[in-house]
């Protein structure tokens, strides 16, 4: 194309989009495929970079350094305090540390019994959590295996109970001292904390009746590498007979993350499926055009339209009603995805580069697809289209 | 103007192809008024569309304004299109949604023409035809004669060399008819430009400056004055 930048194309830019306007509502209806494909696009593509957000927010939670430390039953029994406690405790590298029991068991208060989580914790780790009581207190390093319990939020309201009353736990009596609130789902905590009682680490022989403890929290200082030391960690445990599995968020992020691009680029992918049938529509729309405008393509020629200018016009056409769709498909999208955040437990977070990507890939699907309705414009001789009939 | 040198042109595939210009030579001089004439599929709108540059001959040699354009590509024989012809179609051939200024500025977008300079380009020409009182009308609210006269003045817009005329009359009353016939002799007197026009109407071929009289395919007879 000689003069890309000359303003025949400026002209040419003009005639097309007028000619857009003259034909309405089949316009309009090309228009509707792309809508379609692009809102879909956008709309995954929002939910997915949301559901990342929330994610990180997740982990943001628990700190990125921290460290978790599963005992491996398979291969040994629980994990002994007082060795975990001296092997990790006095390592200059950690922060602050936890240990935890977890169990299924009963709990049982009033009338009301019902299945949970018995996590036995060691009162710091509740701090690394960031488990706050709304109700009552939390347990502290006093209580000790002295028949105090904290239940989550789901618990407490699923037994009907609050602080004063007695759960049974197991057989066991314990006075209930606080809530939780309700919390979000938390990364590298092994149970959901809304439907846990927490009791105690030393009542964990008596209640959990699992031998020793289940998992650690290892919180290591600022500036070092958490899975340098988790590695570490491992291999000396190893040694002193204790076989675990060590978690770090620094992992998990990473392993989430992988998975969680493979699923977007899925979700695209079919999203993607819609945007080519809706270039498909434009393709058809374009086709029906360029054969009912025979003539005006002939007298174009006629009074001196190269067949490059011709290209020009229907493939401006083709983009023009591409972008429109795919512009108001893209908000469209968003809408749906803020919708869709309503009814689900997450928050809405408004991305506006998807808004720039979802009209870029449908810009570039009308290109795409208005290259072959075009170019068959330009081929059309003169004399055949402008013959009177 | 105008210089054919065996032009032979058929259409359909090769094999079956019929013959429609056998070897048809002509030399039509600048500035003047040439009617073709003959019977009806005598090859009349096969020879005027390659002169006209819209489609290609099998064979021969085509030279407008002393250029050879015979074997020009598709962009080029646009460019010349533009820059040196006008048309005028026995059906006009104008856009529908297109008000008359619009459809004269028509070939200035094609050559980058502003908006404004087409709108003035495009009213001085109708001006010419007659029509500046219809510069909004579309075509569906104009008479035959009129939308006639607006196709002339988009022809005229780009102030070619040549107007080629396929039977400009042929859709219109005796009396428009005679108007259009008017209207292109006063600017061929006016402006110098060369026409070629195919024509049914003996008595106005009989009063151009020159006649050329076709049969199955061949010039039987160039007449003159
Ligand atoms: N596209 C085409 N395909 C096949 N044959 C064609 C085509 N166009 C014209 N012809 C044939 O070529 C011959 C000449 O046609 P042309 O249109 O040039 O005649 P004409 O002299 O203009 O006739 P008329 O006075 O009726 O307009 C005719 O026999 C016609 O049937
Ligand atoms: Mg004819």
């Amino acid at each position: 194309m000689e003069r890309l930048i000359g303003s025949v194309w400026i002209e040419l830019t003009g005639e097309a989009l007028a000619s857009l306007r003259t034909q309405g509502r089949r316009s309009l209806l090309a228009l509707l495929g792309v809508m379609i494909g692009s809102a879909s696009v956008v709309a995954l593509m929002s939910f997915s970079h949301i559901a990342k957000t929330e994610v990180m927010e997740r982990f943001q939670e628990v700190g990125v350094n921290t460290v978790q430390i599963e005992a491996d039953f398979t291969a040994s029994q629980g994990l002994d305090a007082l060795r975990l406690d001296t092997t990790l405790r006095d390592d200059p590298q950690v922060d602050a540390m936890g240990n935890m029991a977890i169990g299924q068991g009963y709990v049982r208060v009033g009338n009301e019994s019902l299945s949970a989580a018995i996590a036995a914790v060691s009162p710091d780790i509740l701090d690394m959590l960031h488990l706050a009581t709304v109700q009552g207190r939390n347990l502290t390093r006093l209580d000790g295996c002295n028949g105090a319990v904290v239940l989550g939020a789901k618990l407490a309201k699923d037994a009907r109970a609050g602080t004063g009353d007695t759960a049974y736990i197991e057989g066991y009596g314990f006075q209930i001292v606080g809530v939780f609130p309700f919390t979000e789902q938390q990364a590298l905590n092994p149970v959901n904390p809304d439907q846990t009682a927490f009791i105690g680490l030393e009542c964990s022989r008596r209640v959990v009746r699992k031998l020793g403890i289940t998992h650690a929290l290892v919180r290591v200082g600022e500036g070092r590498d958490p899975s340098e030391w988790a590695e570490n960690a491992r291999n000396d445990l190893m040694q002193q007979g204790q076989t675990v599995a060590v978690r770090t968020s620094k992992d998990m992020i990473a392993a989430m993350n992988s998975q969680m691009n493979l699923m977007s680029a899925i979700l695209v992918a079919i999203g993607s499926v819609s945007l080519l049938v809706g270039g498909v529509g434009v393709m058809n729309v374009m086709l029906m055009s360029v054969m009912e405008r025979r003539k005006e393509i002939g007298l174009r020629a006629a009074i001196g339209a190269t067949p490059n200018e011709i290209v020009f016009i229907f493939i401006v056409e083709a983009v023009a009603l591409s972008v429109g769709g795919g512009l108001i498909g893209a908000l469209v999208g968003v809408g749906l995805t803020a919708l869709g955040c309503v009814f689900l437990p997450i928050s809405f977070v408004f991305d506006p580069m998807v808004l720039v990507w979802g009209t870029a890939i449908a810009a570039s699907v009308g290109l795409v697809f208005g290259i072959h309705p075009a170019v068959s414009a330009s081929r059309i001789l003169p004399v055949e289209a402008l013959r009177a009939d | 103007m105008i210089q054919l040198t065996d032009i032979t042109h058929g259409y359909g595939p090769a094999r079956s192809r019929t013959q429609v210009l056998d070897r048809v030579s002509l030399v039509m001089p600048t500035s003047q008024m040439w009617a073709l004439t003959g019977a009806s599929g005598s090859g009349k709108s096969t020879l005027l569309n390659l002169v006209g540059l819209l489609d290609r001959p099998h064979s021969g040699e085509i030279k407008l304004a002393g250029q050879n354009v015979s074997g020009l590509s598709a962009h080029e024989a646009a460019k010349v299109r533009n820059r040196l012809i006008g048309f005028v179609f026995q059906s006009f051939h104008l856009m529908p949604r297109l008000s008359a200024w619009e459809n004269v500025a028509l070939p200035l977008v094609h050559r980058a023409v502003g908006r404004t300079a087409r709108r003035h380009a495009a009213m001085e020409q109708l001006e010419r035809v007659g029509l500046d009182d219809r510069l909004y009308h579309r075509p569906e609210e104009m008479s035959g004669g009129q939308r006639q006269r607006v196709a002339i003045a988009r022809a005229l817009v780009t102030q070619p060399r040549l107007i080629l005329a396929d039977e400009p009359t042929g859709n219109l009353d005796s009396e428009s008819g005679a108007m259009i016939m008017a209207l292109l002799s006063r600017i061929n007197r006016e402006m110098g430009v060369s026409i070629l026009m195919v024509t049914h109407d003996e008595a106005l071929a009989r009063s151009c400056d020159g006649q050329v009289v076709m049969q199955d395919g061949r010039i039987i007879q160039t007449v003159t004055g």
